[in-house]
């Protein structure tokens, strides 16, 4: 008897604070939900640029539509949980990064939603189950992709020190997204005629020690992939590496912004915007992600930068051949 | 749209909460009833998944797969019972050098059936869950949360009839009372290293109730095991009681689904998500709140009667 | 029934051999079947030492425990628990505070036979269980399923006494067992020991830091000092000892040594 009471104590306390939230919606608004999956620099410009593409395609968040954010911060209960709501309160659900776009997929598999969903941030699209093929999707997902030039990375390293011989790869073991692109620098590397050295982390507390070795056994200029943890932790590398003059060639941007020496990325703001294009397309011209390839930043889209401090510290003369194409 | 919310919200919680009730109880086991604050959890709870997962995508049947998991948390609860009984080795230590180890072995089990040496994360393609055996409701959403519900209810009945036969008891004597327990003749090591066995048996099933679910399988889901399991034993408790073993142990499967609860409804308030974890504290405290409200209650209450008498 | 030969143990907390303290010394004892033997000393004499390593709880450095004929030393304290009831000096030890009376006395009947997958609860076993219960006449008997943890010392006690010898151990251990309660208390659990002890015609060691009590009961004594035996007396020379002969007897051993308040 007293759990019963107990249990219609907390339904109510429940229906109470629904109430409270659900007053203010419009039924003609499109409903947007957006899953990111942890507040970074890179996933948070990718969800601007998202939203400026819908503004600037006649889409406001509050007048024509009405977006949902969700941040679970990387945990995976928390995350389930609002993916389960996301794909059952809006039309079109955005999700930033795969473990996001996969719990998303999960959940309306289970709820036989017909939600439509883009992800963006996404390395693999097909290894993460998340479409049939880049080219056909073909189901109610699709999005933008945001692999990494590798290959153009490594021939930079070789344009920026021709002298090069050894090239070392550092990335964080638990995450899958680094893995795939390590594995491509590595072929590349070791293609155009260097000798590759990889090295992996577990956490944030590893990251001196395996750089200080990195570089002791012969690295002389590090590649780090998009990698969470170490985007997070750039200082521990960098704090070694450009003391020991070693150059880090970064996955990003905003990882060179942290102190990476250089980067020639994709800049995840036109990446969003990209995505926003193709939510455009879903929710004013009714296509179907089944059919929408997915897409990712073109190669003239590619942007260069550089940390004018690190380059200091470091000692190295950048050639004017990549002077030329730093972007702002 | 205001009562489908509140139902659905209900809904997301028992989804989440029932899998994770079995890590609840599979804590509780080893916390209440061992006094051990077994830190192995976290890797036990990622080693069902990834043992469920590998399997199910190698082939095996879901249920098996299920039972492998549970297996595979037996034997880590073993490792880490015989690591503090025959080794010595202080409790916490205990949990966490298996929980350490764990780690590489769950990525080495993960990459196995991707024909890897290792790999951190692992996905359930076409292949078939446990869940989708009862397939009564068009919407596997709720399959889930049937399949979920019975598996509970079944452990439930399990755990209530075990701690009442004689081994049962015994783990229970030892846990409260290493020493009377010795005296009556009850080998007290044994007891530890089953007690903890079992309890990282049913953790490890709880990750792969998860896992299924989720249609994945990642190096990272065990992050947070061990609190949120606490969490939904105190909550269960000052909630919902635990006059007497029958009660406690529904408590604490109610307090997961509870736990879960609380988190949903924060969602669905739509708070802004930095703040988030600062308003679960506060949800969190307020429902472990109640039960000493009312005792207050109930003493001014009682002051007021003897005022007048 | 009962032999101790030549025990010797010492303990080095620190292992600095300065440190070291010899616990017992070349200790040999013989109880017969029957005894019923107090043992007195003062602190660090070696008496709840000696009660351990009869036991199991410590080995002995050297020396054996023979019991009815079989070598026990090497045994595992649970392994040794069928043939010993223990009563402890700190009440809360002898039972589980947060299970029952009944499942405390389930677990007590066991302590003997080896432990299975059945069904812990015995229905044969309540009637035999109240009745036990009656004896000790603190109204325990209507208060089965009361957990443990809300009833007095003195309660706890004499419920421990009972799960004690409730399987006719072949000896009854008894360590300061009425040290921590009250004058009034301790007399009730004293003479419910007499009692059972009678009744059950149990053979028991009693350590108790009471000389009065000491001699009172029992019908052998034995005073250790400094891991050695002292004083050994039993029937008709035991009648007629009096306290200030056990004081004299300790002030011999050592003039500094601090006597307990009887």
């Amino acid at each position: 008897m007293k759990m019963f009471k107990k249990i219609c104590m907390s339904l109510s306390l429940v229906s109470l604070g629904l109430f409270a939230t659900s007053c203010n919606s419009n039924a003609d608004q499109i409903k947007i939900g957006v899953l990111q999956l942890a507040t970074h620099g890179a996933l948070d410009q990718a969800y601007e640029g998202f939203k400026d593409a819908l503004e600037s395609g006649g889409f406001v968040d509050g007048k024509q539509i009405k977006i949902t954010f969700q941040n679970p911060e990387g945990q995976d209960s928390d995350m389930s949980t609002m993916a389960k709501s996301l794909v059952r309160d809006n039309e079109l659900v955005l999700a930033i990064a795969t473990p996001a776009a996969v719990a998303v997929q999960t959940a309306a598999k289970a709820q036989n939603s017909s939600a439509k969903i883009l992800f963006t941030a996404v390395t693999d699209p097909v290894d993460a189950g998340l479409v049939a093929s880049n080219e056909v999707p073909g189901g109610n997902i699709t999005g933008t992709n945001d692999m990494n030039p590798v290959v153009q990375q490594i021939d930079l390293v070789k344009e920026l020190i021709p002298s090069i011989k050894t090239l070392g790869i550092l990335y964080t073991i638990s995450e899958e997204n680094s893995k795939v692109q390590a594995e491509l620098a590595q072929a590349r590397a070791e293609a155009v005629g260097l000798k590759v050295i990889v090295a992996t982390v577990v956490d944030a507390t590893d990251i001196s020690s395996t750089t200080r070795k990195l570089i002791n056994d012969g690295a002389e200029v590090i590649y780090i992939p998009t990698d969470n943890n170490l985007a997070k932790n750039i200082p521990s590398v960098t704090n070694i590496s450009d003391e020991l003059k070693v150059v880090t060639i970064c996955g990003e941007g905003n990882m060179v912004t942290a102190g990476g020496t250089i980067t020639l990325g994709i800049n995840y703001y036109k990446l969003g915007k990209l995505t926003g294009e193709m939510a455009i397309e879903i929710i004013k011209n009714g296509k179907s992600p089944a059919t929408m390839p997915v897409l990712s930043l073109s190669d003239s889209e590619y942007s260069i930068s550089i940390n004018d401090e690190a380059i200091e510290k470091i000692g190295i003369v950048v050639p004017d051949s990549i002077k030329s194409r730093i972007s702002e | 749209m205001d009562l489908q919310a509140i139902i659905y919200v209900l809904i997301d919680s028992l989804a989440i909460g029932l899998p994770y009730s079995l890590l609840a109880l599979g804590i509780f086991i080893s916390y209440r009833t061992l006094d051990f604050a077994d830190l192995s959890a976290e890797g036990s709870f990622t080693l069902g998944g990834a043992v469920a997962v590998s399997t199910i995508v190698m082939g095996v049947n879901p249920l098996f797969a299920t039972i492998l998991s549970f297996i595979s948390g037996f034997l880590a609860g073993m490792f880490t019972g015989i690591l503090h009984t025959k080794l010595k080795i202080p409790k916490l230590l205990s949990g966490i050098i298996t929980m350490t180890g764990l780690y590489s072995i769950n990525m080495v089990i993960m990459g196995i059936a991707k024909n890897s040496p290792y790999s951190n994360v692992i996905y359930v393609e076409d292949n078939k869950t446990i869940f989708d055996f009862l397939n009564i409701f068009e919407k596997n959403y709720f399959n889930i949360i049937l399949v979920s519900l019975i598996i509970v209810i079944i452990v439930l009945f399990i755990i209530y009839w075990f701690f009442g036969t004689e081994i049962g008891m015994s783990i229970r004597a030892t846990g409260m009372n290493g020493n009377m327990a010795r005296a009556q003749g009850i080998n007290t090591t044994v007891m530890i290293i089953s007690g903890l066995a079992i309890s990282n048996a049913l953790i490890a099933t709880g990750g792969a109730l998860f896992s299924q679910a989720e249609l994945k399988a990642d190096i990272n889901m065990g992050i947070g095991a061990l609190v949120i399991g606490l969490s939904s034993i105190i909550i269960g408790e000052s909630v919902f009681g635990k006059r007497t073993f029958k009660n406690w142990i529904i408590s604490v499967v109610l307090g997961s689904i509870a736990y879960y609860l609380i988190i949903a409804i924060a969602i669905q308030l739509g708070f802004p998500h930095y703040l988030k974890k600062l308003l679960y504290a506060v949800l969190i405290t307020i429902v472990l709140a109640i039960p000493l409200i009312k005792k207050l209650k109930n003493r001014t209450k009682e002051e007021k009667e003897n005022v007048s008498n | 029934m009962l032999v101790i030969k030549n025990v010797y143990k010492e303990f080095n907390l620190t292992g600095n051999l300065e440190d070291k303290k010899i616990a017992l010394n070349n200790v040999s004892l013989k109880i017969k079947k029957g005894d019923f033997v107090t043992i007195i000393g003062g602190n660090g004499s070696g008496k709840s030492t000696l009660m351990n390593i009869i036991c199991g709880v410590h080995r002995p450095d050297k020396g054996k425990i023979i019991l009815d004929g079989d070598d026990i030393t090497n045994l595992k304290e649970y392994q040794r628990a069928k043939y010993f009831g223990r009563v402890f000096q700190d009440p809360k030890q002898g039972t589980a505070a947060d299970m029952s009376i009944l499942e405390n006395l389930e677990i007590a009947t066991r302590r003997n036979k080896k432990i299975t997958f059945k069904w812990g609860f015995v229905k044969k076993h309540q009637t035999l269980f109240v009745e036990q219960l009656k004896e000790l006449n603190l109204g325990l008997e209507n208060r089965l399923n009361q957990k443990v943890g809300v009833l007095s010392g003195g309660q706890r006690q004499a419920l421990t006494l009972l799960m004690a010898t409730i399987n006719k151990p072949k000896l009854l251990l008894l360590d300061e067992h009425t040290a921590a309660l009250d004058p009034k208390t301790s007399k009730i659990v004293l003479d419910l020991t007499q009692k059972i002890i009678s009744e059950n015609n149990l053979t028991t060691i009693m350590i108790t830091h009471n000389m009065r009590d000491a001699i009172k009961y029992g019908n052998r004594l034995v005073m250790l000092h400094n891991g050695e035996i002292l004083l050994d007396v039993s029937n008709e020379e035991k009648q007629k000892l009096k306290v200030e002969d056990l004081l004299n007897k300790f002030d011999q051993a050592n003039e500094s040594i601090t006597i307990p308040l009887i």
